[in-house]
């Protein structure tokens, strides 16, 4: 499972640095793509047809952004808060993939792409509803959402979670969920991007996917 | 970790799987670095088919590596021998095949205390096949672990299997993340209950427990650095493998896998063990001469720059 080894950052994705030339960007890319094609006896053994799978799609997100100037400026001015992030991975092995932000915000560095002003934060309905909230299930995760007028597009794109996983969390489609590991990094994402109690979340959450599927703790 | 004499450098090659040519690198790569002028001191430590002695071109010696193993009189060094090359030594393998478990745990670290005790010396490590207790010990003793792996699944499969398990034994031997010891041992379990599956899983397990020791347990991570060399490569198919092998070392185990080289599947040169010469005495010429000395440069610079080596000339 390596669901969230995905970086959050689209040079960590081609194993490259910010400051690599159009050649380098192209060249990793072809080389990663060929990496983790199926027929790779290399990546055999290690990843699962779907990690593989999602892997490539990363590769070909990451490529489309970073190969055309303009949405590579675009993208670099957007980012420019984790290019700290980016020159510590220098000294560390790790880098962003293995200490994915999703997860781990204080060892990645802060999630500097925040907004610090939340046009949804202001939104009473919202927040009635969280402060009244007990069990933090699925569609009490999803109502708050709606209510904040954030999509599953939008929350996507921010947790940089798959929709699927995103809509089976909401759903409590424990049978599509990940390794608990994975779950409650999620909802950690969620969480931040909601302004939802986290530690309250996470653990009703787990506790209830406990229950539900004792195998996969 | 383990560094009490600046004085020598300890190359370990391992790869887990039998037939991938772990005893002909180990060989061609002292046979290099003695042929640049570096004393060197190649060891079997193939317990289970030693035969390092063969592909340097010499008849099973006298003294071996048994004798130190049975005798607690004999030192290590009474077992080198000299080859017919300068500056290089070996010490030859087991003459009986030793099964790995008649080897007890004290003999094992009398053997390990005294090739760290070795001054004055580059040495060269070369480990039996398979992946056990014995040969991760000697493998992530080494300043230098040097996994050779052919283009082939079931090798790359192994070399996989091998620097997994190496890789925890590393987090398990390190004092420093003893907290954590349960964590990695169910990681080294499949199914466990903390549903860890990869090196990256329990990185976030412990992050989320722990800030602290997460750094510790980084930290520990980023001075494992293996080594690859991808032998007999008949393509550039073949070599690309390397480099997307160092591409899952990154991404799966979060280690940089250094990809060293590769050596060329050239028939006529991996025969002449069959005549009983080191590859490279017989043909100095050959491609596979050349790469295996370039990747030997870089790693004597590397061992240099690490401060690690400073004596050995």
């Amino acid at each position: 499972m390596q669901l969230n080894d995905e970086p959050l950052s689209y040079y960590d994705t081609l194993e490259l640095t910010a400051d690599a030339t159009p050649q380098e960007i192209r060249s990793a890319y072809l080389r990663l793509k060929s990496s983790y094609s199926k027929d790779n006896v290399a990546n055999y053994s290690v990843y699962t047809r779907e990690e593989t799978d999602e892997m490539l799609k990363k590769i070909e997100e990451a490529y489309l952004i970073l190969s055309n100037p303009e949405r590579r400026k675009a993208y670099d001015l957007s980012h420019q808060g984790h290019s700290s992030v980016s020159s510590q991975a220098e000294h560390s092995s790790f880098r962003a993939e293995a200490a994915p932000t999703p997860i781990m915000p204080s060892i990645s560095g802060s999630m500097s792409s925040t907004p610090e002003v939340d046009p949804f934060f202001a939104h009473s309905e919202a927040d009635s509803i969280a402060s009244t909230e007990q069990e933090w299930s699925g569609s009490s995760i999803r109502r708050i959402r709606e209510s904040k007028r954030v999509t599953i597009e939008d929350l996507a794109d921010y947790t940089r979670i798959s929709k699927s996983y995103l809509i089976a969390l909401e759903e409590e489609n424990y049978q599509k969920l990940p390794a608990v590991v994975y779950v409650r990094g999620f909802l950690q994402q969620i969480s931040k991007r909601l302004k939802l109690p986290t530690e309250l979340v996470v653990q009703k959450y787990i506790e209830r996917l406990k229950t539900a599927r004792p195998d996969k703790f | 970790m383990w560094n009490p004499s600046s004085q020598r450098q300890i190359w370990a090659v391992g790869g887990g799987k039998g037939g991938v040519g772990k005893s002909l690198i180990a060989s061609s790569i002292a046979y290099t670095i003695a042929r640049l002028g570096f004393p060197v001191i190649a060891i079997d430590l193939d317990l289970g088919g030693a035969n390092l002695h063969t592909v340097l071109g010499q008849q099973p010696p006298q003294k071996c590596l048994s004798d130190f193993l049975s005798n607690p009189n004999i030192s290590l060094m009474d077992c080198v021998v000299d080859t017919p090359y300068p500056n290089l030594k070996m010490i030859a393998g087991a003459k009986d095949d030793l099964n790995i478990t008649q080897l007890t745990e004290e003999k094992k670290y009398r053997l390990m205390q005294e090739i760290q005790y070795i001054s004055g010396y580059f040495v060269v490590l070369d480990l039996g096949a398979g992946i056990n207790q014995y040969t991760l010990d000697f493998f992530n003793l080494a300043d230098t672990g040097i996994i050779t792996v052919l283009p082939e699944p079931t090798s790359i499969e192994n070399a996989y299997r091998f620097l997994k398990a190496a890789y925890y034994q590393r987090l398990l031997k390190n004092p420093m993340l003893e907290n954590i010891h349960p964590l990695i041992e169910a990681a080294m379990t499949p199914n466990n209950i903390h549903g860890i599956h990869s090196p990256t899983d329990l990185l976030n397990e412990v992050s989320f427990q722990d800030k602290i020791l997460a750094a510790d347990l980084k930290k520990v991570i980023k001075e494992f650095r293996p080594k690859l060399i991808l032998n007999q490569s008949r393509s550039q198919t073949d070599i690309d493998v390397g480099f997307s092998m160092k591409s899952v070392a990154k991404k799966y185990f979060g280690i940089d896998l250094d990809y060293l080289g590769y050596l060329e599947y050239e028939p006529n040169v991996w025969q002449s063990v069959r005549r009983m010469r080191p590859i490279l005495a017989e043909y100095p010429n050959s491609r596979i001469a050349l790469h295996m000395e370039r990747i030997c440069n870089y790693l004597i610079r590397q061992a240099r720059t690490g401060q690690t080596l400073n004596a050995v000339e």
